[in-house]
């Protein structure tokens, strides 16, 4: 991993189109704006990482047999439409 | 794909299903994986009616891998995400109407406890048959877990689930009535 440190105002380029430039810096806080194409997705590593781990659990917990959860799905809405 | 080849059946030995055939239509190509499973690029989106309202995305790279998906208007019929542009791009869709949305959903061991991640949904366009998993922004309504069975709950009754995570379930505060229920554990 390449560390470097930046005073605000400076900025970082990664590859041709990304920069990433220090906004801000407030007590424990770094307030970071990043310029990409728009095409490039930009998240948060914590809601990325959640969202993996979500999709990762969606694979693992399928039983042999959804029909039962299938069956209480519809026995919970029958009659209310 | 040439022509002879588009019309072939894809045939399928998966753990879930044993051999399955695969009808071309139902083939999701995704250009950009999943995310979590970033390397898996094609699957097959099962819908058999037995299963409704929930659907099956087989991966066609790995046959032990498949996903509980369900469409989120099920329980929230006003789903209907803003979708950037890049995107629309990326799936070839002229415009939103051109868009499906696909929750993955965890099925527990208690049926009941069913949810379906409504921020990070796979966004499919029709007639490109291309999909993304897009994780939404901030500033939307939408969660990672919405627990499908409470979600029908307050649907029936007129409202909307607006708990926020880990907290218990109440019907909507702009249902008529305003009855106070708590909800399951």
């Amino acid at each position: 991993m390449l560390v470097l440190t930046r005073k605000v105002d400076e900025s970082i380029l990664v590859g041709d189109d990304v920069e990433i430039i220090v906004v801000e810096i407030r007590g424990d806080q770094v307030r970071l704006g990043i310029s990409a194409p728009r095409s490039i997705p930009i998240y948060r590593k914590e809601l990325y990482q959640e969202v993996a781990g979500e999709t990762k659990l969606a694979a693992r917990n399928v039983p042999a047999d959804v029909y039962a959860a299938i069956k209480s799905l519809h026995r919970r809405t029958e009659g209310k439409y | 794909m040439q022509a002879a080849e588009a019309h072939r059946l894809h045939v399928l030995d998966t753990t879930r299903f044993g051999r399955i055939e695969v009808p071309p239509d139902s083939v999701l190509e995704c250009p950009r994986g999943l995310i979590g499973f970033p390397g898996h690029r094609r699957f097959a989106l099962l819908r058999r009616p037995h299963d409704y309202p929930l659907a099956w995305l087989q991966s066609l790279d790995d046959p032990e891998l498949a996903f509980v998906v369900m469409d989120p208007r099920y329980f929230r019929p006003q789903y209907r995400p803003p979708v950037r542009a890049e995107v629309l791009q990326l799936l070839g869709a002229s415009d939103e109407d051109d868009l499906e949305f696909l929750a993955f959903v965890v099925v527990p061991r208690q049926p009941e406890r069913m949810s379906a991640n409504l921020r990070a949904p796979l966004v499919v366009c029709r007639q490109t048959r291309r999909a993304v998993q897009v994780i939404l922004d901030d500033g939307c309504p939408y969660r990672v877990r919405h627990y499908v069975f409470d979600e029908m709950q307050a649907l029936a009754q007129g409202g909307e689930c607006v708990a926020k995570e880990g907290e218990t379930i109440h019907a909507g505060a702009d249902s008529q009535g305003g009855r106070e229920h708590s909800g399951g554990g």
